[in-house]
């Protein structure tokens, strides 16, 4: 069930174009992260929806009302800022019970409520804790308790793990994850790295430049980039040029290593993506390549490995138990065409 | 070898400490010594008997009272001009910025004469509303109220706030804001919870300023308040200049001393507390457009009040030194008004042929000679004790920073006060030196040459030093070569606050100046407190010439001050 909707948002600032015409929708429930580059306008997003920023053009409906005329305070909606902003005058009760107050709990209740929320985020024992004196770790889960304690009913996220270690990100990713399902919060979550976003979201709403360039499942963005932009972003390298043209009643994709059926509209130059996740080990079914192995990077649990057909250098992952020839020698692998193709028109 | 740096910084402190000695704690000590002196109820009796005095006590609690008062009527302008500064960016902000600071560095007695030449008698509202309801006699009183001592005040002191509040404001994170308001705070609850409570120590601190300065306000209320209207340090020069009791002068200079001393005590903790570990954000991001045309609306209001605050007496000065406006003597009507130079010319003739009369034109000729000599002391002293600083931040030079302060927290009229009790017998009498007036100007000026200086100095790396004796230069080389030029510019700075300083210096050369050689601010106070059309135009004649000299100065100052360096 959709709550909140968004209708073509505009703002900008001076010259620069933040939100270029922005929509989508989250249920209820549900975690959605918005991922894209630094300066795609995703924070300016969060900051149109909690009412911080208006709008130039375009709506915030939640239930299908148009929130225009109602101010931050009243929408209900949590933020949590990138760094937090957590108030320095106040000591960590202080900050969790300040929604709580506004609100006007009562004083027990309050208390209560932050020691509740203080444990829900594994901090039971810092209510009384200057909060300049936290580390990032700590800091980050009161951030997150402050917005929680109201119990907003959409919880937004501004990059909330962004300043941390990778350790550490990786640690609080996955108890974010639970808190947030536990409580069946309607949750959106900014992020660029693309690993949060998987892992956290639900569902995925790619952005570029104040436009949304994809919306979908984790896995479908991943497996289907819809364009070449998002492709590029999710980091994916293997982009050959291409040629796409009719044999037989088919279209056939061609390039500087090989033919490949291809389905879809595209006619002329083209951009392929051969993601290498698809690309399996051995002479197996489908298309072949045969190639030399350049270079290997270990990488725990996988093998990035460097590959050059025809001269051009390909990249392919393989899981770490496979054995990979010694570099240098030549190395063959296949590939299901459907399954691992996507074709762009051609850029620049 | 290893104790010659020490050595060094030692030899650095010999002069500055020497100076301050002799021409700061010597005469200081003397006040005390005579207001604890000569009294039969013991050492305190004549705090006793001063304080169960009537007039005392009465001159004490109009000294708070009204400090307290502008105090506040600053903090009401001045809050809602830092937030505009702090949150907007607008067209010609740095214009209004630099505006706002032209009154603080303008000197007291220019202060009072651009009063008197907007508001007073002979001001151009006064002459205005007379021309228009053709009225015999000035309708608005101004001079030698209350109110013109307060709005003196505000004008001067409102680009503290404005600065100190403003600056911490324009850094403070509005995220912190917008957190409030998704939490549910509205704009009130936001301002009163979260905003105000982390803006207190700049207010805090920014007021405590403003009152220390309108505590030892001096020249404005001498000059606008009038006779019925004395603070302490008014009450001093009284004493001292008019009725020569000394010992009531020394027991009031005591008590104000304490209570300046307490109070910039109280300030450089608040300061240090400034430094709270804040998210401080750069500018770029804490500011925004103004998009409504009500928010546009409201801001403009604003520029224009601050605007017309911060220009109209100066303009006023300016433009009514060169206009003759008034009858003269015994004629109803103005014969030849409009534009004249006659105050100017004026300057250099002796009308009266009175003994005491000096021409102005020698008092500015006397006061560029002692601002000369100023800056060539102020430098010479302030120059190695920076550089001492600089140097380490060693037990020794941590104790002495706030020592150097003190003549900054000390009034001028006590300090020329000391002089007066301290330098006029051997070992030391320099009643009738010409030094006698730049050391006191040295004394006033030290504290900013030393601040001024000591940043830029401590801002040289000590890899640049250690390169350069890499590459074979010795410490003299060292100096000479590398560190002076890039001290150059502090020093200019340096150079024209002691200048500056000087030229201006209205409270302590009201005590020691010697009647026959007069200072540009002592010659406008004579002018002001004389009667007369001609005397009052050239008051606003030589007020407007310090007041050029000055500006001029203080804007060199602002394009030499290496950029940012100490903000944010």
């Amino acid at each position: 069930m959709t709550v909140l909707k968004l209708e073509n948002l505009h703002k900008s600032f001076g010259e620069t174009q933040a939100l270029a015409g922005v929509s989508f929708e989250v249920g209820k429930g549900e975690i959605v992260a918005v991922l894209g580059p630094s300066g795609c306008g995703k924070s300016t997003l969060l900051a149109v929806i909690a009412g911080l920023e208006t709008p130039e053009a375009g709506r915030v409906l939640w239930d299908g009302e148009d929130l225009a005329s109602v101010p931050p305070h009243k929408r209900g909606f949590g933020l949590m800022f990138q760094d937090y902003a957590l108030f320095p005058h106040m000591d960590v009760a202080a900050n969790v019970a300040f929604g709580l107050e506004m609100a006007g709990m009562g004083d027990t209740a309050v208390a209560r409520r932050v020691k509740a929320v203080l444990e829900l985020v594994g901090l039971p024992d810092f209510a009384g804790r200057d909060v300049n004196n936290l580390s990032g770790g700590e800091q980050q889960r009161v951030a997150l308790a402050r917005s929680l304690a109201p119990e907003p009913r959409l919880l937004m996220l501004d990059e909330p793990l962004g300043s941390l270690d990778r350790t550490l990100r990786e640690r609080l990713l996955l108890e974010l994850k639970a808190i947030l399902k536990r409580a069946r919060q309607t949750t959106l979550y900014v992020t660029h790295d693309q690993e949060e976003a998987f892992a956290l979201a639900d569902r995925v709403v790619v952005m570029r430049a104040g436009t949304v360039a994809q919306v979908g499942t984790p896995q479908a963005i991943y497996r289907q980039p819809a364009s070449l932009f998002v492709a590029r972003f999710l980091g994916f390298t293997n982009l050959l040029p291409g040629v796409v043209r009719q044999k037989g009643g088919r279209a056939m994709v061609e390039t500087a290593i090989g033919a490949w059926p291809v389905e879809g509209e595209l006619q002329g130059e083209v951009t392929v993506l051969l993601r290498p996740d698809a690309v399996r080990l051995g002479a197996g079914s489908g298309a072949k390549l045969t190639g030399t192995l350049t270079a290997v990077t270990f990488r725990g649990n996988s093998s990035q490995a460097k590959v050059e057909v025809g001269g051009v250098e390909l990249q392919f992952e393989f899981l770490a138990n496979q054995r990979l020839p010694e570099v240098g020698e030549n190395i063959q692998v296949s590939f299901d065409p459907q399954e691992a193709l996507r074709i762009y028109p051609r850029e620049d | 070898m290893k104790f010659t740096p020490r050595w060094r910084t030692a030899i650095l402190w010999v002069l500055p400490l020497a100076f301050l000695a002799l021409f700061y704690f010597y005469p200081l000590g003397n006040v005390l010594a005579i207001s604890f002196g000569r009294n039969e109820m013991g050492a305190a009796g004549a705090f006793l008997e001063a304080l169960t005095s009537a007039s005392v006590r009465g001159v004490v609690g109009f000294t708070f009272w009204q400090a307290a008062l502008s105090t506040l009527l600053t903090l009401a302008v001045g809050l809602p001009g830092a937030y505009l500064l702090a949150r907007f960016e607008f067209r010609g902000k740095s214009l209004l910025r630099a505006l706002t600071g032209i009154p603080f560095v303008m000197p007291t007695l220019v202060v009072a004469a651009a009063f008197n030449a907007l508001l007073g008698p002979r001001g151009w509202v006064n002459l205005g509303l007379m021309a228009l309801f053709d009225l015999s006699s000035p309708p608005l009183e101004f001079t030698n109220t209350f109110g013109a001592i307060l709005v003196a005040h505000v004008f001067y002191n409102t680009t503290i706030v404005l600065r100190m509040v403003g600056d911490f404001w324009s850094h403070l994170d509005p995220r912190l804001e917008g957190a409030a308001r998704t939490l549910g705070a509205n704009r009130w609850d936001t301002l009163r919870r979260v905003t105000l409570p982390l803006l207190l120590p700049a207010i805090a601190a920014a007021a405590l300023l403003v009152f220390i300065f309108d505590f030892t306000s001096f020249g404005v209320i001498l000059v606008l308040g009038g006779p019925q209207f004395a603070t302490m340090e008014v009450e001093i020069y009284y004493q001292t200049v008019s009725l020569f009791n000394l010992p009531l002068a020394a027991v009031l200079s005591v008590i104000q001393l304490a209570c300046t001393l307490g109070m910039t005590a109280i300030y450089t903790r608040l300061t240090a507390r400034l430094s709270k570990p804040l998210t401080l954000r750069p500018q770029k991001v804490t500011q925004r457009r103004l998009y409504s045309w009500r928010s546009k609306l409201l801001a403009g209001a604003l520029i224009a009040a601050l605007l017309l605050l911060f220009t109209a007496p100066l303009a006023a000065l300016a433009a009514r030194s060169v206009t003759r406006l008034e009858p003269d003597r015994g004629q109803r009507t103005v014969e030849e008004g409009g534009l004249t130079l006659d105050f100017y010319r004026e300057l250099s003739v002796n009308r009266r042929s009175s003994l005491f009369f000096a021409p102005p034109t020698m008092a500015i000729a006397t006061s560029l000679g002692y601002a000369g000599a100023t800056v060539l002391l102020a430098l010479a002293l302030g120059l190695p004790a920076a550089w001492a600083l600089a140097r380490n931040r060693n037990a020794f030079n941590r104790l002495i920073d706030p020592i150097l302060m003190l003549p900054l927290g000390t009034s001028a009229v006590t300090l020329g006060l000391g002089f007066i009790v301290a330098l006029d017998s051997p070992p030391l009498d320099l009643r009738a030196s010409p030094l006698l007036i730049p050391l006191a100007h040295t004394l006033v000026a030290f504290p900013f040459v030393v601040r001024s200086l000591t940043p830029a100095l401590q801002s040289i790396q000590p890899r640049l030093r250690q390169a350069a004796a890499v590459l074979g230069a010795s410490p003299g080389q060292v100096i000479r070569r590398v560190e002076l030029p890039l001290v150059g510019r502090a020093l200019l700075v340096a150079a024209t606050f002691a200048f500056t300083i000087s030229l201006g210096e209205f409270g302590a050369t009201a005590l020691i100046a010697r009647p026959e050689y007069p200072t540009i601010p002592i010659a406008i106070y004579r002018f002001l407190s004389q009667p007369g059309g001609l005397n009052f135009g050239q008051a606003l004649a030589l007020s407007t010439i310090l007041m050029v000299v000055t500006g001029a100065g203080m804007l060199a100052i602002e394009r030499l001050r290496i950029a940012e360096v100490g903000e944010f």
